[in-house]
């Protein structure tokens, strides 16, 4: 029996994407280790949909329709949007 | 009940600021993403008399939705863009706006770049913001005529 192919996210990752200067999982994982959270790329990863999650989870209540927090959360297309406001939050606009 | 994953930002979506956020025309999950960052008003700026999924969506998401169509590739009337700033700055002072077009970037690029100019932005870092939503980088003429030319001094 061969391997399973696992699940592929289609538009890859958000984090990763050159437009927002970001790094893989396990760079991250390396930065935080330095500063003293030690964690792997695994841990990265889920600390980063857990923070998504919240965001989808607020959004979601916000507007008038039932939506699945956690798949919305899943979404790169979702992180950008997130990371757009946070880099414009975080420049003072 | 269905339940919906399909909640994402619109195309071209940017933060003006903590009020005013900008994008192209969204689609049914961008309009659940936008209301859900509390905003319930949307400016629409294209140039085509607004059509029935507009008008749906206002109707279905509690929505106020306004029209002020400007043409991105000629002279802008004064008089039409004081109308739109005075919407934003004057009339709305409070309320979160949605501020889009048909591509995200022509119409919506001038209205954004004469409010920068308010906020106290000069010509260049201004004129740079704008660029950077034009594909390819090629702000229009007119666009930049507009942006620079456009009397302000009401909203200082």
């Amino acid at each position: 029996m061969s391997m399973p192919k696992g699940h592929k996210i289609s538009g890859g990752y958000a984090t990763v994407a050159k437009e927002y200067q970001g790094h893989d999982y396990r760079t991250i994982s390396e930065i935080m280790t330095k500063d003293g959270h030690k964690m792997n790329h695994a841990t990265a990863r889920n600390k980063f949909l857990q923070v998504m999650e919240k965001f989808a989870e607020s959004i979601c209540a916000n507007n008038y329709a039932k939506a699945n927090a956690k798949a919305v959360a899943r979404n790169p297309q979702f992180q950008a949007g997130i990371c757009e406001m946070l880099q414009g939050i975080d420049a003072g606009r | 009940m269905l339940i919906s994953t399909n909640v994402h930002p619109p195309a071209m979506f940017a933060h003006h600021n903590h009020r005013i956020i900008r994008g192209r025309f969204p689609d049914t999950g961008a309009v659940k993403f936008v209301t859900g960052l509390g905003i319930r008003k949307f400016v629409s700026l294209g140039i085509g008399f607004p059509g029935t999924p507009e008008r749906t969506l206002g109707k279905s998401n509690k929505i106020e939705l306004i029209h002020f169509p400007i043409s991105p590739t000629e002279s802008q009337n004064d008089q039409r863009l004081s109308d739109i700033i005075d919407y934003i700055l004057v009339k709305n002072s409070d309320s979160k706006i949605y501020i889009y077009d048909d591509d995200g970037f022509s119409c919506t690029g001038i209205v954004c770049g004469i409010l920068r100019r308010i906020e106290g932005w000069d010509v260049a870092s201004t004129i740079e913001e704008c660029t950077r939503f034009f594909p390819g980088g090629q702000l229009s003429p007119d666009a930049v005529r507009t942006v620079c030319n456009f009397n302000i001094s009401r909203w200082r």
